[in-house]
């Protein structure tokens, strides 16, 4: 289990009057979802998490090692990350060739290789498609590869940016229990979304920003209790509350339609 | 006799070209015109080839084998293109793709397709200033469209489409890159179109049971059910893997069906409410 | 309220490069480097390069153009290292410095060529920091060229910006895959591949569908309403017509200049 330590943080783009601003921030849970609507900071943060661009000021330290000083190698057991875009950074003849590259930038054992490759597609159901060429894939299937191949390298930390958007229904699935399952056997899982539902039934901690500055940071029960601060981060409570609210009259906090059952079939 | 007052598809295939298997196999469906469907299914359904044909890209633009007939009122994409082009909007998945990329500013990209048909200068001031404030662009008019997010570039892509008053208008999903707040925005519009039949591809099942007529759902090219989003979400095969919306689950979690039709869940939260006060009143 | 751009020329001052056209400030570049090749005069040389510089310091400068120039001025500097050393013709010692002698014959050479180098970026800098695509597009739609053909030539102005975004999209995504790792020269020129390719299907692919768009938004319909130009320009006609003279009267004295070679 990683800590990763966010102190003083300050970035701000080139010719851009939006200033990421984190005074004191500290991921130290295995499953975290940062929340925030367009523009809040998200994105940026998620770069910076990355290790690959540097804040102006302040420092992002993992274990007490501060980020920009890991050597790339370090950089890579260390984060793994996950684009919104795969078409970003697909570029082989195959699919399974794909996760090679990443893996043979810090493997040579061949067969260490080979017996990763097929673990890592086999997590994601590609398996069937280890010969495909990667742009005949389905957006879904794309981005079960793009996560395949940071899979068989298998490091502390997974970033996922926006891991949701573009998946459909059986692909969100298959990423929830992978992303559960990543968290029970020792990794750290941080995704950045602005699916509610998802992070009110998945996610035991979550950190929400607006306007660069982090507004809460806990569990999701006590961020959506109190409708300021999810108003303020111009956010919408999970679809279940609506349904609460709206039906019912019912202000309390629901995270799941199985939460809401729970409360309520017992008496 | 054909009816000119629904969109039908009949015996629908389409192939593409350097490809063997049909990606859309054998639709027959109708519907009445100005309705909302809604079209669902997993990857490699057919959704986005779908909206090609009924947008008549396929096959004027990108090229293959198409069968069968689609027939939007009068028209049909295939015969009477480009007419019919002139009567549809369309938004792309990807709303960068979708802007002209010769305009400084937003009002300049949302009034590009109305200098292409050829609209008086004071009509198109005042059109476009009409359809910024339906999606909410006002304040952006006259900043770059490079300096938008995606959820505005989005709500551009869609103004663009709009701003001509199409007959038809297909969104291929339209707020994939919009947060919570833009998309409850977007559907709570939606609902206020009218006059126009309106096909839309999405992935959040919940807004589409609260604004669809129809919902069809594709399975690898074929139509596999197609009717109210009621009838469809409460007659689902496990194969083919659909989500359903959170009233739906909710009421099936709390045995709550409906009073009318005790053999049917709720899927908008208008039924949910009906059902819920007659259950209530019950006990 | 008049919200199109016409409202933007009222609201911000207009500069004194607005009102010459797009096409007038091309042929001008065109004109200063057909020139600069005419003359073997370092002076006059110079003299252009002051006039290209003027014309871009009087207008606006922008970061890209600053590249270009202290690139140039690099390549010009080595340039002068290399032909001061090394041409053919040296003869004429001009400095020795720590027993390396630079040769006046090289270093003019290399001088002429530099100067015309500073004056074909000065010209085109000019031409496109006052210029905006739109205001092109719209130009050369307003003097009777086809919206497609239009459409065809600017579409190369700004697919380069769209390469440039992608390029640093995909730079990113690929340094996280681990890409700075490759140490041996042909490891590094593989890792070009993990760049290239999906920049190459991903600009392709938006082409694409933006070509496919355009057509559905009606671009090259018969009934679309032609541009007016953005500014009123001082006398485009009369500029174009004395530019092209120029440039004519410069191609034939070339023209003229090898046959009589031959002669």
């Amino acid at each position: 289990m990683s800590i990763i330590q966010i102190s003083d943080l300050r970035y701000q783009y080139p010719a851009s009057d939006f200033q990421l601003s984190i005074n004191q921030l500290s991921i130290a849970d295995s499953l975290v979802a940062i929340v925030g609507q367009n523009g809040a900071g998200k994105s940026t943060l998620f770069k910076l998490l990355t290790g690959l661009i540097q804040p102006q000021k302040g420092e992002i330290n993992i274990n007490q090692q501060n980020l920009a000083r890991l050597t790339p190698e370090e950089r890579l057991r260390t984060i793994g990350i996950i684009f919104q875009d795969p078409s970003s950074q697909l570029f082989n003849a195959t699919v399974e060739k794909e996760v090679a590259w990443s893996l043979s930038q810090l493997e040579s054992d061949a067969e260490l290789i080979q017996a990763t490759i097929k673990k890592a597609l086999a997590s994601v159901g590609l398996t069937k498609l280890k010969d495909q060429n990667p742009f005949d894939l389905s957006l879904p299937e794309k981005k079960l590869l793009t996560i395949a191949t940071v899979l068989a390298i298998n490091p502390q930390i997974y970033l996922f940016d926006e891991p949701m958007m573009s998946l459909d229904w059986p692909s969100q699935r298959l990423v929830t229990v992978l992303i559960q399952h990543l968290a029970q056997t020792g990794h750290q899982v941080i995704a950045i979304t602005h699916d509610m539902d998802w992070v009110a039934a998945t996610f035991p901690k979550m950190v929400a920003l607006a306007a660069g500055n982090v507004v809460f940071e806990g569990v999701p029960t006590n961020f959506f209790s109190c409708p300021e601060p999810v108003k303020k981060a111009g956010l919408l409570p999970p679809r279940i509350m609506t349904i609460a609210q709206e039906v019912f009259n019912d202000h309390q906090v629901y995270l799941t339609p199985q939460d809401y059952a729970e409360k309520h079939l017992v008496h | 006799m054909a009816n000119y007052q629904q969109l039908s598809l009949n015996h629908l295939s389409f192939t593409y070209q350097h490809d063997r298997n049909p990606v859309l196999d054998d639709l027959t469906v109708s519907v009445p015109l100005n309705r909302i469907i809604g079209i669902i299914g997993n990857h490699h359904a057919g959704k986005t080839t779908l909206c090609r044909v009924l947008a008549g890209i396929v096959p004027q633009i990108i090229s293959g084998k198409l069968t069968g007939d689609c027939q939007i009122g009068d028209q049909s994409p295939v015969r009477d293109w480009p007419a019919y082009n002139q009567q549809t909007g369309f938004v792309l998945q990807d709303p960068h793709s979708q802007l002209s990329g010769l305009a400084d500013t937003v009002a300049d990209e949302i009034a590009f397709d109305l200098l292409n048909h050829g609209v008086k200068e004071t009509d198109i001031q005042q059109r476009v200033t009409t359809v910024a404030a339906q999606l909410q662009l006002t304040a952006q008019l006259q900043q770059s469209p490079d300096s938008l997010s995606g959820g505005q570039l989005q709500r551009l892509a869609i103004a663009t489409a709009i701003v001509t008053h199409p007959n038809v208008l297909i969104l291929d999903d339209p707020t994939s890159e919009m947060d919570p707040q833009g998309r409850r925005d977007f559907f709570n519009w939606l609902k206020t179109v009218t006059h126009t039949t309106i096909v839309i591809v999405s992935n959040e099942i919940d807004e589409l049971c609260e604004t669809a007529d129809e919902l069809w759902i594709l399975e690898k090219g074929h139509l596999v059910s197609h009717g109210t989003p009621l009838q469809v979400m409460n007659h689902l095969n496990p194969e083919w893997q659909v989500t359903t919306p959170m009233v739906y689950q909710l009421a099936r979690l709390m045995n709550w069906p409906l009073a009318i039709k005790p053999t049917l869940f709720p899927v908008t939260l208008n039924q949910l409410r009906r059902c819920v006060n007659v259950n209530h009143s019950n006990q | 309220m008049d919200i199109r751009n016409h409202s933007l020329q009222k609201t911000v001052r207009l500069h004194w490069y607005n009102v010459i056209d797009p096409v007038t400030k091309l042929l001008l570049a065109l004109f200063l480097t057909l020139l600069s090749f005419q003359l073997t005069d370092l002076y006059f040389e110079v003299g252009l390069v002051l006039i290209s510089l003027t014309l871009l310091l009087l207008s606006r400068l922008s970061v890209a153009t600053l590249h270009a120039v202290s690139f140039s001025l690099f390549l010009i500097a080595t340039m002068i290292l290399i032909q001061g050393l090394f041409n053919s013709h040296n003869t004429h010692p001009l400095v020795t410095i720590l027993s390396i002698t630079l040769y006046q014959e090289g270093v003019l050479y290399a001088l002429n060529m530099g100067t015309r180098i500073l004056i074909i970026i000065f010209s085109i800098g000019f031409f496109m920091n006052t210029t905006t695509i739109s205001e092109n597009a719209t130009y050369l739609e307003s003097v009777g060229m086809p919206y497609n053909q239009v459409y065809l030539l600017m579409s190369v102005c700004y697919i380069l910006p769209q390469i440039q975004q992608n390029l640093n999209k995909i730079q990113f995504a690929e340094k996280a895959r681990g890409i700075n790792l490759q140490r041996t020269l042909i490891q590094k020129l593989q890792s070009l591949l993990p760049i290239m390719i999906p920049l190459i299907i991903k600009t392709f692919d938006q082409s694409i569908n933006r070509s496919i768009t355009l057509q559905l938004r009606g671009f090259n319909s018969p009934e679309r309403t032609i541009a007016t130009p953005m500014y009123h320009y001082f006398k485009p006609k009369f500029n174009h017509y004395f530019l092209v003279f120029m440039i004519m009267i410069l191609i034939g004295v070339k023209l003229w200049q090898i046959i009589s070679n031959f002669l």
